[in-house]
């Protein structure tokens, strides 16, 4: 934590990009002037410059990004045509999500469609599709924030299956998917593809969500941290073996490398490499480059690179992680040396303590539900999943040479696997597992926690979680019951596809699929009951 | 071993040394103006650069947009000369042979009108076309018809084998059944191979027969 003279460039390049793209490039430029004026005040010349330069490059090409992208709008006409990035995604209203990359737009475009012709293996990334429909843009505060806030509902056709690079590692991940599910049991079906090659689709949405629930989702994402076990496992490997230092610097390239060949050009491969590779440099290389130096290059690059990363949540989870744990880790295990736990325990707790303090207020803020008992769930999982991500990529690699070995190696992943599943039901179906929080709510209480444990109270700090946990537990068993209940007159008691607003004005367009539409303004309560032209209900729950 | 050892160290249970203070270096964050100067040199090219490529490719973009025009008819081959024919009141009646272009005037200066010919019956500025006969009459003669400027066949009457529903829908006494029914009898029979064999469609009897009878052709 020494190294910190690009810290002030990393986080001023973020918070410009993302005034740029919530509120106006004015702004940006107003506020990069702002810090640099300081920083002259200050006399730190050197920053002021650095601050200057890299705080107006990064608000110039987001608005050169944002202008490309309107440019686009203005001349696009039906049908559009371009190349699927992602998988096929499930939105809560029953519609499907695609990411859709056109010639001339910066950034993927997501389309809405109920096509259920177009199966969704079909729509394999890297897949050439026309789509026809209605591009609407949305601006000002009701825009999904991004470079543009252009969306497309309409029909989806497949022009030109995926060719080349994209097109293998498709079949890559179908084969591995095949060699799963003939060894593996129907426990580790959906999680031995997420957590290697992050492949979810064999995940149903109910198991999806209990990784949700118990912390344990950013197993089954492309990260930094598949990237940093792999190269990690095989800079120890060439070590090993005595090997000198560039051939380890070789050794993880080649790890590098094979890691982004077989999952295939994934929007977020990128961004794991570049967060992968800051956890390399903070076992092996600390000495030479600091990880705080290491992780504000890799938010400068990354965010003049690809300007949506500023407002994409799983980009800020990232960075947040890595940076809590390289700064508050040794807090932590000082403040937990108390217990008289074995090392590698006391350290592995220290580790996951600090990337949950870091991401939950991150996680309230996107959700509005944080999982309580994620510390607990991360830390049992914790020795087996370096196995798995390490053991399941040389399964991968053996199925693409002959003989007939990744049968062993899943084999040997699953029961690794059966445990992580193991761990996910059982923390899920716990009555207090997850609690509606605001970030706030969450900056609070872990910070009363972190006091304690600073000032050494370590024992009262645990005795009050569990206090706290067991309180959580009882009121949801006694609220339980009361859940059940319909709020609405007249919809039925299981969940409802609803399209919910926060104006009149923002009903149209209504995506496909919505069963109902829920308008949260205030207001005097209606005489009738209200519903659009094509017969979906809709209901106004502030309003009474 | 090495990892043995390493693995014990591990395991063992936290002890006092591990509870001393943690003490953070000094944070370095003043930057040398020199540096500086390099990285944001550095940067300003690498954004000027870049900017210039999106503009280059966004104008090439905005070229390729011009839209194709489909070709939808296709110009038909005239041949190099016409010929015609010139009859009627003329000192040398029979074939003209002229180049594509030449009008009714440049053919009537080959074939030498007689002097009691009705020259202004003829359009002498019209454009020949190959395969054309021109009548010239003699003044007080009766009009002739009208020469079928295009060489195609225009009157004559609705060819039952070539005409649209909407062309059909014209004849007295068919309406949009009756036309239809020609033509689906067109298509899934063949081609009508006599007049006659219109009675076979439904909807036309022999007394309906009667009256289309002189207006259509085979």
């Amino acid at each position: 934590m020494q190294e910190l003279r690009l810290v002030p460039t990393a986080l001023l390049v973020w918070a410009a990009v993302l005034s740029c793209l919530l509120v106006s490039p004015l702004v940006a430029l107003g506020l990069v002037g702002g810090i640099t004026a300081g920083c002259l005040v200050m006399r730190q010349w050197g920053q002021a410059i650095l601050l200057g330069v890299f705080g107006t490059a990064a608000v110039a090409v987001s608005w050169v990004r944002m202008w490309l992208a309107a440019q686009w709008a203005q001349q696009a006409t039906m049908p559009v045509v371009g190349v699927v990035t992602g998988s096929v995604k499930e939105t809560a209203t029953g519609a499907l999500l695609l990411r859709v990359r056109c010639e001339g737009l910066p950034t993927p475009l997501p389309v809405f469609f109920t096509n259920a012709q177009a199966a969704a293996d079909s729509l394999a990334s890297g897949t050439t599709v026309s789509v026809r429909g209605v591009i609407t843009q949305r601006t000002g505060a009701a825009a999904p924030p991004g470079v543009h806030g252009l969306s497309v509902q309409g029909s989806v056709e497949v022009l030109a299956p995926a060719g080349g690079f994209a097109g293998w590692s498709n079949g890559v991940k179908e084969q591995f998917r095949a060699a799963v599910n003939s060894a593996a049991g129907s426990h580790s079906q959906g999680l031995i593809p997420g957590m290697v090659l992050g492949d979810t689709s064999q995940q149903s949405a109910a198991e999806q969500q209990r990784y949700i629930d118990t912390g344990l989702s950013h197993l089954s994402a492309v990260s930094g941290a598949n990237v940093a076990i792999v190269t990690t496992f095989a800079v120890v490997v060439a070590t090993l073996c005595g090997l000198g230092l560039y051939a380890r610097i070789g050794a993880a390239a080649a790890a590098l490398l094979l890691f982004a060949v077989l999952v295939g050009p994934e929007p977020s491969v990128l961004r794991a490499a570049a967060t992968g590779l800051v956890g390399l440099i903070a076992v092996v290389a600390s000495s030479q480059v600091q990880p705080i130096h290491a992780l504000s290059l890799v938010v400068i690059g990354l965010l003049l690179y690809d300007t949506d990363l500023a407002v994409h949540y799983g980009f800020a989870l990232s960075v947040a992680a890595t940076a809590g744990i390289v700064a508050l880790s040794p807090l932590l295990y000082r403040a937990l040396a108390g217990l008289r736990l074995p090392e590698i325990i006391v350290r592995a707790l220290a580790v996951a303590l600090a990337a949950d303090l870091v991401t939950m207020p991150i996680i309230a803020l996107m959700a509005g539900r944080v999982s309580v008992v994620s510390v607990a769930a991360n830390l049992l999982v914790a020795p087996v999943a370096g196995a798995i991500t390490v053991l399941g990529l040389a399964a991968v690699t053996a199925m693409l040479l002959p003989g007939g070995a990744e049968a062993v190696l899943i084999w040997c992943i699953s029961p690794l696997t059966w445990w992580v599943h193991t761990v996910a039901t059982i923390g899920s179906s716990l009555p207090a597992a997850t609690v509606v929080a605001t970030p706030l709510a969450v900056v609070v209480g872990y910070g009363w926690c972190l006091y304690g444990l600073l000032v050494g109270r370590t024992k009262l700090v645990a005795f009050c979680l569990t206090c706290g946990y067991v309180g959580l537990t009882v009121l949801a068993l006694v609220r339980a019951p009361a859940q059940h209940a319909t709020p609405f007159q007249g919809l039925p008691a299981e969940a409802v596809r609803s399209h919910v607003v926060a104006t009149k004005d923002d009903i149209e367009p209504i995506p496909a699929g919505a069963e109902a539409i829920i308008v949260l303004e205030r207001g005097s309560a209606l005489p009738r009951p209200v519903e659009t032209p094509d017969g979906i209900p809709v209901f106004f729950p502030n309003r009474n | 071993m090495d990892v043995l050892q390493r693995i014990s160290e591990l395991s063992r249970p936290t002890g006092e040394e591990d509870v001393l203070r943690v003490r953070y270096p000094e944070p370095r964050l003043q930057v040398a103006t020199k540096h500086a100067v390099g990285l944001a040199a550095v940067v300003i090219v690498g954004v000027l650069l870049w900017a210039a490529v999106q503009a280059l490719v966004s104008g090439s973009g905005a070229d390729d947009e011009a839209p194709l025009w489909e070709a939808v008819a296709t110009e038909t081959e005239v041949p190099e000369r016409v010929v015609v024919a010139v009859v009627g009141e003329v000192s040398h009646p029979g074939l003209v042979t002229l180049d594509q272009g030449a009008r009714v005037a440049d053919a009537l200066e080959r074939a030498q009108p007689l002097p009691h010919a009705d020259v202004l019956a003829l359009n002498l500025a019209q454009v020949l076309v190959d395969g054309q006969q021109l009548v010239v009459p003699a003044l007080g003669a009766a009009p002739v018809p009208a020469s079928g400027g295009d060489g195609a066949a225009g009157s004559g009457g609705v060819s039952l084998n070539s005409a649209s529903v909407s062309e059909l829908v014209a004849l007295p006494g068919v309406g949009e059944a009756t036309a239809t029914a020609i033509v689906r009898h067109r298509e899934t029979q063949g081609p009508f191979r006599s007049v006659e064999d219109l009675m076979q469609v439904k909807g036309i009897g022999p007394s309906k027969f009667a009256a289309l009878r002189d207006l259509v052709v085979l």
